[in-house]
C-alpha cells in the first residue's frame, strides 16, 4: 500500500484509501475522516431527537440515527478531505478519461428518466383520487434517479 | 473512429497502463480509445500525438 506509482519527489506515497494534507505533513485520510464522520453522526442523531424522531426512547432513537449515520457520513469526510493526488490509481486528468464520458451519459439520461417519471407521476396524482405524501413523492423520485443512474452508468461501463 | 494506436503502442513496447499513467487517464480510457468506443478530446489526441512523435492523422482516422 506505499507504492509510488511514479509521484515526483516529495509528494507522499500512494495508497489505497490515500492521505490528507495539512501544510506540508501528511496524515492518512482516514485518522481525521473516521472522527468527523463520527461528529457529523453525533449532530444528525441531535437533529433527528430535536425533531421529535422517537419521542418515547430518544437516546435509543438519537443511538440508532448515529448508527446508521455513522458510516455514510464517514465516507462523505472522507471525500472532501482525501488528496486525490495521493489515491492510488487515481488519474491526473479524470476528465478525459472514458468514465467521465459514461458520468455524463448517465446522468443527462438519468435526467430524462426523472422528467419523464415526475410528468407521468404529476399526470397520474392529478387524474386520479390517488394521494401520495410529499416526503413519500421526493424520496421515490430521489431512489428513481439513483436507480436510473447507476444502471445506465454500468450499462456504459459494460459497452466500454 | 479508426486508430492505429495498439500498434504504435506495441511499437514503443508499452503496456497500457504505462501509456494511461504518461497520458494521465485511467487503463480504461485507453482500452476504449483502441477498440474505437471512445474518441478523445481533442487535448487528449494531441497528447497522444506528442508521446508517439507523430500527427494526430497519423493515429486516427474517420469513419468511411
Amino acid at each position: 500500500m506505499t507504492e509510488n506509482n511514479g509521484h515526483t519527489k516529495g509528494n507522499p506515497a500512494r495508497t489505497s484509501w490515500g492521505r490528507v494534507r495539512f501544510g506540508a505533513r501528511t496524515v492518512p485520510a482516514m485518522v481525521p475522516a473516521i472522527p468527523a464522520g463520527g461528529l457529523l453522526a453525533v449532530l444528525a442523531a441531535a437533529a433527528a431527537t430535536l425533531a421529535g424522531f422517537s419521542p418515547q426512547r430518544p437516546l435509543l432513537g438519537a443511538g440508532v440515527v448515529a448508527a446508521l449515520m455513522m458510516l455514510p457520513l464517514t465516507a462523505l469526510a472522507w471525500a472532501f478531505l482525501v488528496d486525490r493526488d495521493s489515491l492510488k490509481g487515481a488519474a491526473a486528468r479524470p476528465e478525459e478519461s472514458v468514465e467521465s464520458r459514461w458520468y455524463d451519459a448517465s446522468a443527462a439520461g438519468a435526467f430524462h428518466d426523472l422528467l419523464t417519471l415526475a410528468g407521468l407521476g404529476t399526470a397520474v396524482l392529478f387524474l386520479t383520487p390517488l394521494d401520495i405524501d410529499g416526503p413519500v413523492a421526493l424520496l421515490a423520485v430521489l431512489v428513481a434517479g439513483m436507480l436510473s443512474m447507476g444502471v445506465r452508468y454500468t450499462v456504459n461501463r459494460r459497452r466500454g | 473512429m479508426e486508430n492505429l494506436l495498439p500498434e504504435l503502442r506495441k511499437e514503443h513496447g508499452w503496456s497500457q497502463q504505462k501509456l494511461a499513467d504518461a497520458l494521465g487517464v485511467s487503463r480504461q480510457t485507453v482500452i476504449s480509445i483502441e477498440k474505437g468506443r471512445f474518441d478523445p478530446s481533442l487535448p487528449l489526441a494531441f497528447r497522444l500525438a506528442s508521446l508517439f512523435g507523430c500527427t494526430i492523422e497519423d493515429i486516427f482516422t474517420p469513419d468511411a
